[in-house]
């Protein structure tokens, strides 16, 4: 059984929700941990951010042309985790960040289903040419998920992602449109 | 510190068998990520650039292509980079940088071949500057013909072998596979005698070829890495 997820545009409180999931140790661990201050890392926004300045920032981000946020709701419709996609319209491509932020629900392949809704989106709305993404070696979970979905191997780097003072390898993995074409339907076919 | 170039027909195993060699001698590996820092040059989509080598164009294709062409126009601004490869276009050279400005008002931006080569040629040369990688595919046993040190290995397998590869990578069937790889052939010897006037299966342009009919990935990689650690092949 597949989840049923959808996406909706950021809205300010999303941002404060994504702060509190970011602020547990086991969630930031498993996705950029944090800074030398022991600031969770996000990528698109400084989580430093208090309550009243939420507004302001939101405005900033939904402003950047560049950056898409896209908000992860579940099939109960609630928040349970955010999607960015980081444009370079030139080269019609993309960078792809996904979190799910509700960790009880890690596992249940919402992330998988979720990664299709995005890949939809990035392809057949923005019509763009190729999705990417960084993964770094201790994030197995999203490397098999990545992989099933048919993103290739671009590269793999040793060293090249520090997280908590420690250095791990990271790996490049980009999808073509034409392979995402290709490959959708067997995908989502196949079991999660 | 190894560079090693890893060239062979689609569906060999070069993928996983680079793969391999990275995690065994401690290399970086890259692969289509050549092109993506490419695309960054010359401002065009990467499929563009994976068209050059990889598509088989039919007279019919060429057709329809020059009049897509004559229709295109593509827009170049301010890109940002993949983290290791650095920021990409402030990067560049500034005949580059003034080019690709250039051609941001009007200019119909068409990927020319001279482009495309002078840039996965640059690319391939600063990864093989950085002294610890595996290359894989892209003519990088020919760019680097002259850059000391590098081991240059080439790989050759059946139709069959390539197929079942094939149907397991891009979870196709037997007679799409077979159609598949043999398009893929088609273009990369084109690809290497347009742009390099050579057949890649001519093992004069490699150190050693493997024959993956008869070694398991295991195998293959375990000896490039024993070759690697003998120290530079020339």
């Amino acid at each position: 059984m597949k989840p049923d997820i959808s996406l909706k545009e950021l809205i300010p409180l999303d941002m404060v929700q994504v702060k509190t999931w970011l602020s547990d140790i086991e969630v930031n661990e498993m996705w950029y941990g944090c800074d030398d201050d022991g600031i969770p890392l996000h990528i698109g926004y400084d989580l430093t951010f208090k309550n009243d300045e939420c507004e302001n920032l939101y405005e900033t981000i939904q402003s950047d042309k560049n950056r898409k946020i896209l908000s992860i709701y579940d099939e109960n419709d609630t928040h349970v985790g955010e999607s960015q996609l980081v444009y370079e319209w030139p080269l019609l491509e993309a960078q792809l960040f996904l979190l799910i932020g509700e960790k009880d629900l890690w596992h249940h392949h919402l992330g998988t289903a979720a990664l299709v809704k995005v890949l939809d989106y990035a392809f057949y709305e923005n019509n763009l040419h190729r999705i990417w993404v960084d993964v770094p070696e201790y994030n197995v979970n999203a490397l098999q998920m990545v992989d099933h979905l048919g993103f290739v191997m671009e590269g793999h780097f040793r060293g090249a992602h520090r997280k908590n003072g420690n250095w791990y390898d990271s790996s490049a993995l980009g999808l073509l449109n034409d392979e995402y074409d290709r490959r959708r339907n067997r995908i989502i076919e196949t079991e999660l | 510190m190894s560079v090693i170039t890893i060239n062979g027909p689609i569906g060999c195993g070069a993928i996983e068998v680079g793969k391999l060699v990275s995690a065994n001698s401690e290399l970086n590996y890259v692969d289509r990520l050549v092109f993506s820092q490419a695309a960054k040059m010359v401002g065009s989509p990467v499929p563009d650039l994976i068209n050059k080598e990889q598509r088989y164009v039919s007279t019919l294709t060429k057709v329809a292509n020059f009049l897509q062409d004559a229709l295109e126009k593509s827009a170049i601004s301010g890109i940002s980079g993949e983290p290791y490869f650095g920021r990409g276009i402030e990067m560049l050279p500034a005949e580059t940088y003034t080019h690709l400005i250039s051609s941001q008002e009007s200019k119909s931006q068409k990927l020319n071949d001279s482009a495309f080569i002078e840039a996965t040629s640059q690319v391939i040369h600063e990864l093989a500057e950085s002294g610890s990688v595996v290359i894989i595919g892209r003519g990088s046993n020919l760019i680097l013909k002259e850059f000391p040190g590098v081991i240059h290995v080439g790989m050759v397998g059946s139709i069959g072998l390539r197929v079942e590869t094939m149907m397991k990578r891009e979870l196709l069937d037997s007679d799409d596979a077979e159609t598949y790889v043999d398009n893929l052939e088609k273009a990369r010897v084109g690809f290497f005698k347009k742009f390099f006037k050579v057949h890649p299966d001519d093992p004069s342009l490699y150190d050693f070829m493997i024959n993956m009919d008869v070694m398991s990935h295991a195998t293959a990689s375990g000896t490039i890495s024993y070759v690697a650690s003998l120290g530079p092949a020339h």
